[in-house]
């Protein structure tokens, strides 16, 4: 695997912070350095353009992006981030996810669950009302004073609008507190998938690759009162070929970065966490892949999984070789001296903060494991156990003042979480199984056999009897059940003699034990010394920079461009005849049927997916790619091996996004996957 | 859980200039017996020193001691598992049954086994030397493979005599062992795996412990058990805590003398690829097992070592990046360099042998992960792709002069080699192709998909597809399609038609390019440095400083002592009645029947014990010697925070973990109904007469 060529750009590097490079950030609608941009890049970019693109682009509260492109609600975003949707639909004899959803009419459209869209409305700057909450408090009081009032700030906002969702980001690593109101869709529904083949083709060997050859394209609807939302702030499609070195911006809710964190921070990434995610997913990769050897349905109900763990697993390894770079740590290093330098008479606090976070570190060090394994970990990924433990803490939550729930059951909140709860969702036991094994002998494993957290949850039982036990006896895969418990609450909890339920009633005091010294000695103290710093920052330099990434709508603009690795020029577009070269017959490298079946009629010199200089990190998924005109011609769904680096700098060199072109979508539903209905409604064209 | 914050750092020296009590793993040639002698208060003399290394016996990767005159030997269970699950079938399952036998007739020879005493050591220090010169990158690692084969070469073809060229200090001293080699070696004895291996995974490398980690295996010469001139004595008494012990055995490899750059490469290139892909192999391995019980027979032995590497580098990893314990690494290095350059003579004879070292370090980032999957870990463990291998590798190496060869097959090491494909053993196609397949797909996977090595390892298949028609085709699970090819030589091997031989043919190349490329940019200038900075301690520290581990024989002294973790008194010792206690019914935790029907054993007898000497992976199955040397246990693991041994001893946490001839003699007798072993052990006619 490359290594990520840090030392390149150091200079265009944005260390602790100074100027942006070219192409680099992942700027807020509310502080996009247009001036600049339109000097560098001859485009015209006003606030009426930035208004119309924010109110095209969506976010996906499954984790992507997305965008609006017909008046009547019609999204655009990649198929992996419908994946789970059209997973759930699919069964041994109709596998949809395989062979594609398609549908003739609005009414075969199908409500994706626990899917929500989020169109953002305004950006309100809270933060002298956060900082004034958690000033002169340190530790878990400090999280808590902060949480309470962002909690009541979102809840001020929207109240029980049904229509609106409200959420403070914090932005800077606490510098500012930032009150986001967003137009919500929660009623979501599949549209269109082409074949998983042709998407993940070059399976995980490709991903992160380019060139690239995936039709990582999907269409979803959003929907009011059982109809058709009506967009008319809709995006435009634009399926003509994207050309070398235009313009182009994303924008998307890019989900996190590490570009702000002090050194001892990153070193925490390096030796600690990204090592321990590593192993993690390894297994968990292992345990999946041979699971899926022992037959044909377990092949298809692991896959989407699959996709993604190796996904995450990915992305770690190449974070992980980004800070196995001692060169890249050394100049971080002197960056974090520098700015020490330029903080004039804030230097002792700025250096006590830094120093306050460092001690974090090590407390993290200490809890880390018992923090992931019981509490933030917990469950590995079994859905029946998110149930579980949401059900058993939302009825705790609920019966509590709002300034005293954890954050996640804040009354702003609770919709959300409500219909991703009670959402019916299909269940796949098998999968369960094995996620609660693997979740039950890794805890022992990294906690000790001995640990008393590890033997309130396994008692005498071993992992695998107690998982094979859980799965088989709940009732919690019934969508009635667990209303039952939702709308029960403490008493029913209390009563039920479900065995999951029960386990995570077991488990809660220790969990929530292990959070409260999270809390306490991590979170606390490196947020709240996070904002000394921020404020620090912001003196030295001012605020123009952009903030690291939080999943929240950012903009990002460059180049459609190629790179040079190894003294090799990347080109920036792949074209479908491509993707009949790399194609081996060999899985990854299989063409999907319905693909391969209309290869004659497909144009060769189809620009299939194109390399752009933007700024993006995982969460950009679906992102619109839009020209200088702020027209869709494309949609992000992945970045370069070198991109993994981004997570912590952007390297104009060689950090690159990866978009499917709109053109090869709307090729794909002409010409294979026999869509005119959709093509019509993208191009605003009577409908066949 | 352990944490980290027990290291008292003072205590701590990491390689500097002496070594603490209980520190060192010392060759016999080079033992500090006057020091020892006076912190123990014991009495070892040249005498004690030989008698001892006379029984004291190599076992493969493990160690052993023998404990009667008809040849009997003692180690651990873990180090006869292979052996057992090759005697073993899914109805038949020695595992879980355990291997009993009623008579000396009923004991069955372990396929590949060898034992071997070591009989003599030779300095050859300046002939290798001076073989080497002035050469540089992979020249000179090939003069001194071509000397060292010379030299072992002149032991002569005696099949019971086995000579290896041992290199100390990192190139600082080369030196002759000679061995008296058995190689046809029978289990005796070995328990259930539920009790030799109690607490599994979870336990492992945790102590308090619980666990009958013993086995007895007997030499054979010709049908009748080997006639040894010498033997140690077997010890049943109960332990006492603080009393002084020698554990003596074959430590497989430490990185003590590697330099500050090296451990970062280590951390930062070698134990991610390793950890990463031990871990998914773990998992698949898991899953694989759990589709049947003959699936679970099958992937145990495999899964038990990957977990067992996984555990230990785990353990490494935190010392890598335990703050205070590299401070401890860095204090060392830095005394050792001012005192280089403090000396004029000294600077201009060795220049700057850790500059060198640290300007190697990104080639070996670079070159590492091809060579890694091209050629240290080929075949993913499969072990028809490791006789393919062989079988190919032989058939051109034997044709070259003996000096030209590639050092594993050379004339004093084609023995091994060739028993290692010969030998008869039992294969399990399923698990050969969940291990090739996932080898193909992680050499994908690192060194990418465009990259022609492999393209030309692929060709157009799958990882999985190749995987399972080189299994489905290949002939080589047959000992005689083997022993044809192995005889037939190249022109057999260019003839043959089995895929698996195409496959290793084809990828020879390759595997020999990123041999030669690693020898020659990170192998070559590495030891060339290493040499000197060898000298270099030589100067400043003369002969007070041991040589890293080296899988040969060592004796390491210390006492039976517990430790101090998180402010809480970890005694040194655990009983059967801790067992029966732990004992929870559910697996690893659950007892083989023999032991769960009843309690017969004396619950106050010592099970395990905790000492404080200095022992690492290899060390397994070493005799425990009370001052007398008598054995009184068998090595058998070390503690989590142990695993830093790799890079420094740590007298206050390194503890090696112990199971005691007391319990070994109780098991037998009251578990085993073994009176006969018990009784050839105590040298008596019958029960009881147990010496002091």
């Amino acid at each position: 695997m490359t290594r990520p060529a840090f030392a390149i750009a150091f200079a265009a590097l944005l260390a602790v912070a100074g100027p942006a490079a070219a192409g680099e950030g992942m700027w807020t609608f509310d502080g996009f350095p247009a001036q600049r941009v339109n000097r560098e890049f001859g485009t015209a970019v006003d606030q009426a353009w930035l208004d119309r693109v924010q109110a095209g682009a969506v976010r996906l509260a499954g984790g992507c992006s997305a965008s609006l492109v017909s008046p009547e609600g019609l999204v655009l975003t990649n198929q992996h981030c419908a994946r789970a949707c059209a997973q759930t639909f699919s069964t041994p004899e109709n596998d949809v996810l395989a062979t594609g959803f398609s549908t003739r009419s609005r009414e075969e459209e199908r409500t994706c669950p626990g899917q929500q869209a989020e169109v953002l409305l305004t950006i309100e700057d809270v933060t002298p009302r956060v900082t004034a909450a958690g000033r002169g408090k340190t530790g878990q009081a400090y999280v808590q004073a902060r949480d309470a009032a962002i909690g009541a700030i979102e809840q001020a906002s929207c109240g029980d609008d049904p229509k609106l969702r409200c959420q403070v980001v914090t932005l800077h690593r606490g510098g500012q507190y930032k009150l986001h109101r967003f137009r919500k869709y929660s009623d979501v529904r599949l549209v269109w998938t082409p074949e998983h083949q042709a998407v993940v083709f070059g399976g995980d060997p490709d991903n992160f690759n380019f060139p690239r050859y995936a039709l990582d394209a999907a269409f979803l609807r959003v929907y009011e009162d059982g109809r058709p939302a009506s967009t008319p702030g809709h995006l435009s499609w634009s399926p003509r070929a994207p050309r070398e070195q235009e313009p182009v911006f994303v924008v998307g809710n890019p989900g996190s970065t590490s570009r702000l964190k002090t050194v001892a921070q990153l070193e925490a990434e390096r030796d600690q966490q990204l090592p321990a995610a590593i192993k993690r997913l390894s297994e968990l990769r292992g345990r999946m892949i041979a699971f899926a050897d022992a037959g044909e349905d377990n092949r298809r109900i692991t896959r989407d999984a699959l996709r993604g763990v190796e996904n995450n697993l990915k992305s770690a390894v190449g974070r992980h070789a980004a800070l196995g770079d001692r060169r890249f740590l050394a100049e971080r290093r002197a960056g974090e001296l520098r700015f020490l330098e330029r903080t004039g008479d804030d230097r002792a606090a700025v250096a006590k903060a830094v120093t306050a976070i460092a001690a974090a570190q090590d407390a993290a060090v200490d809890l880390g494991p018992a923090y992931e394994w019981l509490e933030s970990g917990a469950g590995q990924g079994s859905v029946l156990w998110g149930y579980a433990r949401t059900l058993v803490r939302a009825a705790a939550e609920r019966a509590k003042p709002a300034a005293q729930r954890m954050p996640e059951y804040a009354e702003s909140r609770l919709s959300l979480l409500e219909k991703r709860t009670l959402d019916p969702r299909r269940i796949e036991p098998a999968l369960e199984e094995l996620y609660l094994r693997f979740w039950l002998s890794k805890t022992r494993e990294a906690l000790g056999t001995d640990a008393g957290e590890v033997q309130a949850l396994l008692g005498r039982e071993s992992p695998e009897a107690l998982a094979a036990r859980l799965v088989s006896s709940t009732r919690l895969a019934d969508p009635a059940f667990r209303r039952a418990l939702w709308e029960g609450g403490p008493a029913a909890v209390r009563a039920s003699t479900d065995p999951l339920i029960q386990l995570a009633i077991r488990a809660d005091g220790d969990a929530r034990r292990v959070r409260n010294l999270w809390e306490e000695r991590v979170e606390g103290p490196t947020d709240r010394n996070g904002e000394i710093l921020a404020q620090a920052r912001f003196k030295a330099f001012g605020d123009t920079t952009y903030p690291d990434a939080t999943f929240s709508p950012r903009i990002s603009f460059g180049r459609v461009e190629g790179w040079s690795q190894g003294g090799r020029r990347v080109p920036a577009l792949t074209r479908i005849s491509g993707l009949w070269t790399r194609a081996t017959g060999a899985p990854p490298f299989d063409l999907a049927p319905r693909l391969a079946a209309a290869r004659d009629r497909l144009d060769p010199d189809t620009v299939y997916t194109l390399a752009t200089s933007n700024d993006i990190v995982g969460g950009n998924s679906g992102s619109p790619l839009l020209d200088a005109q702020g027209r869709v011609i494309g949609a992000i769904f992945d970045g370069n091996l070198p991109s993994l680096g981004g997570a912590y700098g952007y390297n104009l060199a060689t950090n690159r996004a990866v978009a499917v072109s709109a053109m090869a979508v709307q090729e794909a539903l002409e010409k294979v996957y026999d869509q005119p209905r959709l093509v019509a409604e993208l191009n605003g064209t009577p409908r066949p | 859980m352990i944490r980290r914050a027990l290291i008292a750092i003072a205590a701590f020296t990491g390689v500097a200039s002496s070594a603490h009590a209980g520190e060192g793993m010392w060759t016999f040639d080079g033992f500090p017996a006057a020091r020892v002698n006076r912190e123990l208060g014991t009495r070892v003399d040249g005498a004690w020193l030989d008698r001892v290394r006379a029984g004291s016996v190599k076992l493969g990767g493990c160690s052993a001691s023998l404990v009667s005159p008809d040849g009997l030997i003692l180690t651990n269970n873990h180090c006869v598992d292979t052996c057992k699950q090759q005697l073993s079938t899914p109805e038949r399952n020695y595992g879980r049954t355990g291997f009993l036998t009623a008579s000396r007739a009923e004991e069955r020879r372990c396929p590949g086994m060898v034992a071997e005493f070591l009989t003599g050591i030779e300095d050859v220090t300046p002939r290798v030397r001076t073989a080497i010169g002035t050469a540089t990158g992979q020249a000179r690692i090939k003069a001194r493979d071509a000397e060292i084969a010379a030299i072992e070469g002149a032991c002569g073809s005696d099949a019971k005599v086995r000579c290896q060229v041992v290199d100390l200090y990192r190139g600082g001293q080369f030196k002759l062992y000679r061995y008296r080699k058995y190689d046809d070696v029978r289990l005796a004895f070995a328990p259930e795996d539920a009790i030799a291996n109690f607490g599994g995974d979870p336990d492992n490398f945790s102590f308090p412990r619980f666990a009958l980690d013993a086995a007895f295996v007997r030499v054979y010469e010709g049908e009748a058990p080997g006639r040894t001139p010498f033997n140690l004595r077997w010890n049943a008494a109960r332990p006492s805590a603080g009393a002084p012990v020698f554990v003596v055995g074959n430590p497989g490899a430490t990185q003590r003398l590697q330099t500050l750059d090296q451990l970062r490469t280590t951390q930062d290139v070698v134990l991610p690829i390793d950890q990463l892909t031990r871990s998914e192999l773990r998992g698949r391995l898991i899953a694989f097992g759990e589709r049947s019980p003959e699936n679970a027979f099958i992937a145990g032995d495999t899964l038990y070592g990957v977990e067992n590497s996984y555990k230990r580098a785990r353990g490494q990893m935190r010392a890598l990046t335990d703050a205070r314990f590299m401070a401890g690494k860095q204090a060392a290095e830095a005394e050792l360099r001012r005192k280089v350059a403090a000396s004029p003579k000294l600077k201009a004879e060795l220049g700057d042998p850790w500059a060198d070292i640290a300007a190697v370090q990104d080639d070996y980032a670079e070159v590492y992960p091809a060579y890694h999957f091209l050629e240290l870990r080929a075949g993913g463990g499969s072990s028809l792709h490791g006789w393919a291998r062989a079988i190919v590798r032989a058939a051109t190496e034997r044709a070259k002069p003996n000096g030209e060869r590639l050092p594993e097959f050379t004339q004093s090491r084609l023995p091994s080699t060739q028993r290692s494909v010969l030998e008869a053993r039992p294969v399990y196609p399923a698990l050969d192709e969940l291990e090739l397949s996932y080898w193909l797909s992680k050499t994908r996977e690192f060194l990418t998909v465009d990259d022609p090595q492999v393209k030309r390892l692929l060709g157009r298949d799958s990882p999985e597809v190749l995987a399972r028609r080189l299994v489905a085709g290949t002939r080589l699970g047959d000992p005689a399609e083997r022993k044809r090819l192995w005889e037939g030589g190249l022109a057999a091997v260019q003839a043959s038609d089995d895929p698996l031989i195409r496959f290793a043919l084809a990828a020879d190349a390759d595997a020999r390019r990123v041999r030669a490329a690693w020898e020659e940019r990170v192998a070559g200038p590495t030891d060339a440095a290493a040499e000197r900075i060898a000298r270099a301690r030589f100067a400043v520290y003369g002969d007070r400083v041991y040589p890293d581990a080296t899988g040969t024989l060592r004796i390491t002294y210390g006492r039976i002592e517990g430790w101090r973790q998180d402010g809480r008194l970890i005694g040194p010792f655990t009983t059967f009645a801790g067992l029966y206690d732990r004992a929870t019914g559910a697996p690893p935790f659950e007892l083989p029947e023999r032991w769960s029907a009843s309690r017969r054993v004396d619950p106050q007898t010592v099970l395990d014990m905790t000492l404080s000497t200095d022992t690492i992976g290899g060390s397994s199955g070493s005799p425990a010697l009370n001052a007398a040397g008598e054995v009184i246990g068998a090595n058998f693991d070390s503690t989590f925070l142990s695993q830093r041994n790799a890079f420094g001893y740590d007298p206050t946490v390194n503890r090696s973990v112990i199971v005691t001839a007391e319990a070994i003699t109780e098991a037998l007798r009251k578990v085993y109904g073994q009176e006969r072993l018990v009784a050839e052990l105590t040298g008596a006619g019958g029960a009881g007469s147990m010496r002091p």
